[in-house]
């Protein structure tokens, strides 16, 4: 399991912007990515059943925390990490 | 002319602050004032109703009315959206909303074309599915009230959208050349019901149908353009003899962070302005948290 390699995947297929094309100091809410409140509710969703896909008591992903401001690919890939790290 | 001032001594005061407190802890930029308040779900907008003005908020603008050719310099739009409840497996999310709008024309709140309104509100927004292609549902009740008349109204919307990651369809990024976001739309079609809560005001229901378009001509943030069309059928209540039609666009640029400068034509029969047509270029100075 290699959860930046997951996670970019997932937040590509989201978006729409190749993997090849996403840094980790991209922003969410910002160009390339451009991710609307209507976009952060799905990526959510697809990050809540990655997690729950990889750890045994269901983590939950919330929007609220990957809607905060400036919050970056590098971002989502720590706060996944530290989900199934800590289950 | 004070009103001018009001956003000039908002934006120098916000930015003393911000920059302060980046200076004090230049390793940690979260913890200035506005990032907390994102970082806390509190949102500023124009307005929290899905359409154009939930992109951006102006505090201020100037007005050009072609409906009654006058000039107004009296506008201000503010909406604060506190903390959502969120249900995240029911995709399910609810929200309080607090607005201000305002459009005093000529400096007479009498003068017809003026409204000072404040609302309080309920919005919620269900994704009904979670696969790649699903309908979404976007409800709101709200009570406020006109200082113009006195008179308290109610109103309750619900609006259906649809929501892919698969390009081309609504919701998706269209990407350009650079792999940047250009385009990115969303139709509407929904149900309005406006209800006075006093005697002698009429109630009044709409059918609804709304296309949202917005662009990044340049491929960047900085500069964004807002398309829209509503079209409304009336289906109860007072007889206003006309289906209402609203077509607006705005162009957004971006100053900083939290500051950009808006230009915005609509033409019209607008909600705020009780169905009246109205005809109007709009240039704002925006804050966004």
């Amino acid at each position: 399991m290699n959860i930046t390699k997951d996670v970019i995947s997932i937040i590509s297929n989201q978006s729409g912007v190749k993997v090849e094309n996403i840094s980790s100091s991209h922003e969410l809410k910002k160009q390339p990515l451009t991710f609307d409140n209507f976009g952060l509710i799905y990526l959510a969703a697809a990050l809540r059943a990655y997690v729950k896909q990889h750890t045994q008591n269901a983590k939950t992903v919330k929007k609220s925390e990957i809607s905060k401001s400036e919050f970056k690919v590098s971002d989502v890939i720590e706060l996944i990490k530290a989900k199934i790290e800590e289950s | 002319m004070k009103y001018l001032l009001i956003p000039l001594f908002l934006l120098l005061t916000v930015d003393c602050i911000a920059q302060k407190t980046v200076a004090d802890s230049p390793e940690n930029n979260n913890n200035n004032i506005l990032n907390w308040m994102s970082d806390n779900g509190i949102e500023i907008r124009r307005a929290f109703d899905g359409t154009k003005k939930e992109g951006k908020s102006a505090l201020f603008q100037y007005v050009k009315d072609f409906t009654t050719d006058s000039n107004s310099t009296n506008t201000l739009d503010i909406a604060v959206k506190v903390k959502e409840k969120e249900f995240e497996k029911l995709r399910l999310y609810f929200y309080p909303v607090v607005e201000w709008h305002r459009n005093i024309v000529n400096e007479d709140l009498q003068n017809e074309d003026s409204y000072n309104k404040i609302s309080a509100s309920l919005k919620s927004e269900w994704a009904i599915l979670s696969s790649i292609f699903t309908p979404l549902l976007v409800g709101s009740a709200s009570i406020k009230n006109d200082f113009k008349d006195d008179e308290p109204e109610g109103e309750f919307k619900i609006e259906t959208t649809f929501f892919s990651i698969i390009e081309g369809l609504p919701g998706s990024n269209t990407n350009g050349r650079n792999n940047n976001t250009i385009l990115k739309y969303y139709p509407y079609f929904g149900y309005e019901h406006y209800l006075g809560l006093v005697e002698g005001i009429d109630n009044i229901e709409f059918l609804k149908s709304r296309l949202y378009v917005e662009f990044y001509p340049f491929g960047t943030d900085a500069i964004r353009g807002i398309f829209e069309y509503t079209k409304r059928w009336e289906t109860g209540g007072k007889n206003l003899n006309t289906d209402s039609e609203v077509i607006s666009g705005a162009f957004n640029a971006d100053l900083n962070k939290f500051f950009s400068i808006t230009l915005e034509y609509e033409n019209g029969e607008l909600p705020v302005n009780d169905f009246e047509n109205s005809h109007t270029l709009k240039l704002g100075l925006g804050f966004k948290i």
